[in-house]
């Protein structure tokens, strides 16, 4: 019976820092994937100038599953994209403030630019990013952290409850 | 296509009106919607409206929104067509964008801050070229030929029935249609919406040098068919044209052969009798009203 309930609490443990890791590696990849649109955007505009849908649906699978379904969302709503950003922006919990209105205020405003514009806009969320990777990556440590942490915990309460 | 970029409301009301009737929608922000139904009309919320008080009004935000969807959700992918103020759709539909115009080292860079746009829906009127046409050739080919008419008098819907009627008529003429705006053959994934014969190549999104210096090098044109000269550049396009003995048909704004004197650039192809023929059209009795034919000594081959 102690064995049942000690391998349920370090499953629970486990899962638990499992998931907190896994919250800042969707955060991660979420950011990254973001970054990397904005490179695939600017090298578009600058040279191919495909129109959004093209270059959306084609860069789409390339990303983490977070930032993909992000983009599909956004491409079923394109012609109407401030009312599904708008819920986005109020349901996320994902990114902090900050992140998510660099991604609202980017999002809500693409395509509805000159190409000049268009890359001014590519350009100042970039910078924002980059300045902001360092606290994102550092954040990742901090998940990883919580996953041992976690299967150390339930290690310990394993062997208590024992 | 004109009912994915306007807004629900103009859907709405559009409904009830015959959309081969009309031609021509101009918003302006916060000023009465004008309609060319063949004749001006106000868009109300049920189709026409008796007067301005019923009319509707564009919102500037729906007036950015018309321009945005009409850029297929990517203005700078139109970057080209707005510096030159207007926008293309796929159907030939073409939307002339007014606004505050962004200039950078004396060039224009773009538009911004749009304040009103004028919305020009294509017809194909067949056969409309028809009382024209023989005039415009004989035995020996197709005459160096310039359509003149006043702004929305029907000029493109002449020269697109002219180039299918003599396309399909000279089988062994090469016609080569350069499509500056994508109003003549509203060509789309290689396909011309609009007709423009059997035997017409169309050079479409190219201006007017470099379609007709790479289609004579590359499609061995007999005839070329431009729209609306305006630029040196085009003058110039065009004497190069004549100077490889390919025949040219062209339109141009402008009232009758006196006020074409007028103009700059015409003076001298019409001293050096470089037009062979000149077609008049009018709106006096609605659009593409044909006035007249006249050939390079003023004579007066056809007249209405």
């Amino acid at each position: 019976m102690n064995f049942l309930i000690g391998a349920i609490l370090l499953a629970i443990c486990v899962f638990v820092g499992f998931k907190v890791a896994s919250t800042y590696k969707k955060k991660l990849n979420f950011v990254t994937d973001f970054k990397s649109f904005l490179n695939i955007l600017e090298t578009n505009i600058m040279f191919t100038q495909d129109n959004l849908n093209k270059i959306l649906t084609e860069s789409k699978n390339t990303f983490h599953k977070e930032f993909s379904d992000f983009l599909t969302k956004y491409i079923s709503n394109q012609q109407n994209s401030i009312e599904m950003l708008n819920k986005w922006k109020s349901e996320q919990n994902l990114l902090d403030n900050d992140t998510a209105e660099v991604v609202y205020n980017f999002m809500s405003n693409l395509g509805r630019n000159d190409s000049n514009s268009q890359l001014q806009a590519i350009k100042q969320s970039n910078e924002f990013l980059n300045s902001h990777m360092d606290k994102v990556s550092k954040e990742q440590t901090k998940g990883s952290m919580s996953l041992k942490l976690g299967i150390m915990g339930g290690l310990a309460l394993f062997i208590i409850v024992l | 296509m004109l009912k994915n970029i306007l807004p629900m409301r103009f859907n709405r009301s559009l409904d009830f009106l015959k959309v081969d009737k009309l031609s021509e929608i101009r918003l302006r922000v916060g000023q009465p919607t004008v309609l060319n139904y063949g004749g001006r009309y106000y868009l109300g919320e049920n189709g026409l409206a008796d007067n301005e008080q019923n009319s509707l009004k564009v919102a500037s935000q729906e007036l950015n929104d018309i321009i945005f969807r009409a850029c297929e959700c990517s203005v700078y992918a139109h970057n080209e067509e707005l510096r030159q103020g207007y926008i293309t759709l796929n159907n030939g539909v073409r939307i002339g964008i007014c606004g505050e115009v962004v200039i950078e080292n004396n060039e224009v860079k773009t538009i911004k801050n749009f304040s009103s746009v004028n919305i020009r829906i294509p017809h194909e009127i067949k056969n409309c070229s028809l009382n024209a046409l023989p005039f415009l050739y004989d035995e020996s080919g197709v005459y160096n030929t310039l359509v003149i008419a006043p702004p929305g008098a029907g000029k493109t819907t002449f020269i697109r029935d002219l180039t299918a009627n003599l396309s399909d008529k000279f089988i062994a003429k090469n016609i080569l249609v350069v499509d500056e705006r994508n109003e003549l053959g509203a060509v789309l994934n290689g396909k011309a919406g609009l007709y423009l014969g059997k035997f017409a190549d169309v050079f479409s999104g190219a201006n007017k040098q470099f379609g007709i210096i790479n289609g004579i090098r590359t499609m061995t044109p007999e005839v070329i068919v431009l729209d609306e000269l305006i630029t040196a550049q085009d003058f110039e396009a065009i004497r190069y044209t004549m100077g490889c003995g390919v025949k040219v048909i062209a339109t141009t704004h402008s009232k009758d052969l006196f006020d074409l004197a007028h103009k700059p650039f015409f003076k001298d192809l019409l001293k050096e009798n470089a037009f062979e023929r000149f077609v008049v059209l009018s709106n006096r009795r609605g659009a593409g009203t044909l006035e007249g034919v006249w050939d390079k000594n003023n004579t007066c081959l056809y007249c209405s």
